[in-house]
């Protein structure tokens, strides 16, 4: 119990850290909100007008702390270039990140624990080595060259997706999906990479262990050994890893997002960041960094009650 | 000698092929500052979206400039950027850390605040963050890795020192009457050099990566400087008409980090030999 107050106790001193290291630079950023949504040609009172009704003729601290109040409690504030509140303007973009990001995860869960598991089986032999070099080569492509490369051959060549878009769920699920279907496959890769070495290296650590010594020796196939005993007893490392590889999911979907033209949190950061909508920015990037950390922390806690050795430090 | 080589090849291919690749890349990079087929930026419409031929190996660009010319001067602007950011973001995160370790408390936990929430940010992110900062180009390319490569080398220098500063030499050198920094640098750091070069090599592998998506979202190296990531980005408008357009680039960020990765790993198994055998 004491090591979860804790470790909460942590958490909230880092996202106020976050919060406030984000909030600081994105405010000394050169630049007039005002100027920018007016124009050069706007008069000073107009603009003094503006800044006032944006808050930006009070004082910084004072700013800090609405905007954090606000953050807490649900108002992220209003988007300069669109005039609209960015929670409205988050809404459809999570539609899309998420289940895309859901989608990557199932692909990287189905590709990596089996290839994970029989090089492991196999430790030394053919498959071992080709699974050893398959997970080099998915650390080393870069997703967005792995996007490119699947719209080049199944886009362009076989025409069996487009080429990117997305048609919102309205066009019934099975369009939705098949336009996500590639942008999954590409952000799976590097994960399901790393997700099949830490198989890899944590089952070999479990057959190594006595107990498996004594379900074969009570007369269990080597292959029933591995599936029923060896890969529950290694799952513990892999789901560790797996969830702090939703930090990279979430950044690598800015990326992939990009690349597809899909309407998600990355691409919406994105364009938020060209256009130099500051408002956006900043609470989009707290809360993607938010996330992340509360993340981390539920994976920490559930890590912990697996394992109570952890507790201690 | 050759008898050496060969058994190093077989005790250890990752090093050997690691080696290879980022000498190759090298090779490319140092020879683009000298020699390239033709000049990189030269434009000639009339040969435009070629596919290779014997004049063009990787066949010329939209504006009809040479790839194959394009993709040696994209080595050294990728090495450049990833090496240089490492370097900052090592040398920084390594003094840190080092720092750190010998100081403890109230300056490590504050430090080790810091790294947690520099982690809590995935490298792009951060590095678009402060693109939207400091505007676009090299230099904040360089800044952005180099600063998400600061808590790495500062979370792994602390971690490999705190176990060194327990060691009896480290003792025996206090009772000498030696000064943290002088234990540091003279002791410490002498230690735990291995280590940090491994985890360099495998970073510069990553900072080529970011460096490639940033400036395939626009938002890393500007033109007229040739990009890996700009090339590719380029290539995809005009895919259906020049399909080869898109491999070269992509093949070479790949080779590039899958050299620098099987080097780290190399170099790791070189340096310690019990290590392999656990993996």
């Amino acid at each position: 119990m004491l090591f979860i107050v804790r470790r909460l106790a942590a958490l909230i001193v880092t996202l106020f850290i976050t919060a406030s290291v984000a909030f600081f630079l994105l405010e000394v950023i050169p630049g007039d909100p005002a100027l920018d949504m007016l124009g050069t040609e706007a008069r000073e009172d107009t603009l003094a007008a503006l800044r006032t009704q944006l808050g930006l003729d009070t004082p910084l601290w004072l700013r800090f702390f609405h905007w954090l109040a606000g953050f807490v409690t649900g108002d992220l504030g209003m988007s300069f270039r669109y005039r609209v509140p960015v929670t409205e303007l988050i809404w459809d973009p999570l539609f899309v990140t998420i289940p895309l990001g859901l989608l990557a995860i199932a692909i990287t869960i189905v590709i990596s624990l089996p290839l994970g598991a029989l090089a492991a089986r196999y430790r030394g032999k053919a498959p071992d080595v080709i699974v050893t070099l398959l997970t080099q080569l998915g650390l080393a492509i870069p997703n967005f060259w792995f996007a490119v490369l699947l719209i080049l051959v199944f886009s362009i060549g076989l025409g069996w997706f487009a080429s990117g878009g997305f048609p919102g769920w309205e066009a019934g699920p099975f369009d939705a999906f098949k336009a996500l279907l590639l942008p999954a496959i590409s952000l799976a890769l590097p994960q399901a990479a790393i997700i099949a070495r830490v198989t890899r290296s944590s089952v070999l650590e479990v057959l190594d262990q006595d107990f498996v010594r004594t379900a074969r020796a009570k007369g269990l196939t080597r292959s029933s050994t591995l599936w029923k005993h060896v890969l529950r007893n290694a799952m513990v490392p892999v789901v560790t890893v797996m969830g702090t590889q939703f930090t990279f999911l979430l950044a690598g979907s800015i990326i992939v997002e990009n690349v597809f033209y899909l309407p998600g949190l990355g691409r919406l950061i994105f364009q938020a960041i060209t256009q130099r909508d500051l408002v956006v920015i900043k609470n989009v990037v707290v809360l993607i960094a938010a996330l992340i950390m509360i993340i981390n922390f539920l994976v920490d806690i559930s890590y912990a009650i697996i394992n109570p050795r952890l507790r201690q430090r | 000698m050759t008898l050496a080589a060969l058994t190093i090849a077989r005790r250890n291919p990752s090093l050997v092929i690691g080696f290879l690749l980022v000498i190759t890349v090298m090779a490319m990079a140092i020879g683009s500052l000298f020699w390239t087929p033709y000049p990189p930026n030269q434009m000639a419409m009339t040969l435009r979206l070629q596919a290779p031929t014997a004049a063009h190996w990787m066949g010329t660009d939209p504006f009809g400039r040479d790839v194959l010319s394009q993709i040696m001067v994209g080595a050294q602007n990728a090495l450049f950027v990833a090496v240089l950011a490492v370097m900052i973001g090592a040398t920084l995160g390594g003094a840190l850390g080092l720092a750190a370790a010998a100081l403890r408390g109230w300056v490590e936990e504050i430090f080790m605040r810091v790294c947690d929430f520099a982690y809590a940010f995935p490298a792009v992110l951060m590095a678009i963050v402060i693109s939207a900062l400091l505007g676009v180009g090299a230099t904040p390319t360089i800044l952005a890795i180099a600063i998400f490569t600061i808590p790495v080398f500062g979370r792994l220098a602390r971690g490999a020192a705190i176990e060194v500063w327990s060691k009896a030499f480290v003792a025996a050198a206090r009772t000498n009457g030696r000064g943290a920094l002088h234990i540091s640098l003279r002791h410490i750091l002498p230690n735990i050099g291995g280590l940090l070069i491994v985890q360099a090599t495998t970073q510069i592998a990553l900072a080529i990566i970011v460096e490639a998506g940033l400036s395939y979202l626009g938002i890393g190296l500007q033109p007229p400087a040739i990009s890996w990531g700009k090339m590719l980005a380029q290539a995809q408008t005009n895919m259906s008409l020049s399909p080869t357009l898109a491999i070269f680039p992509g093949l070479m960020i790949a080779l590039a980090v899958l050299g620098f990765n099987l080097l780290g790993d190399g170099v790791r198994d070189a340096l310690d030999p019990r290590l392999r055998r656990l993996r």
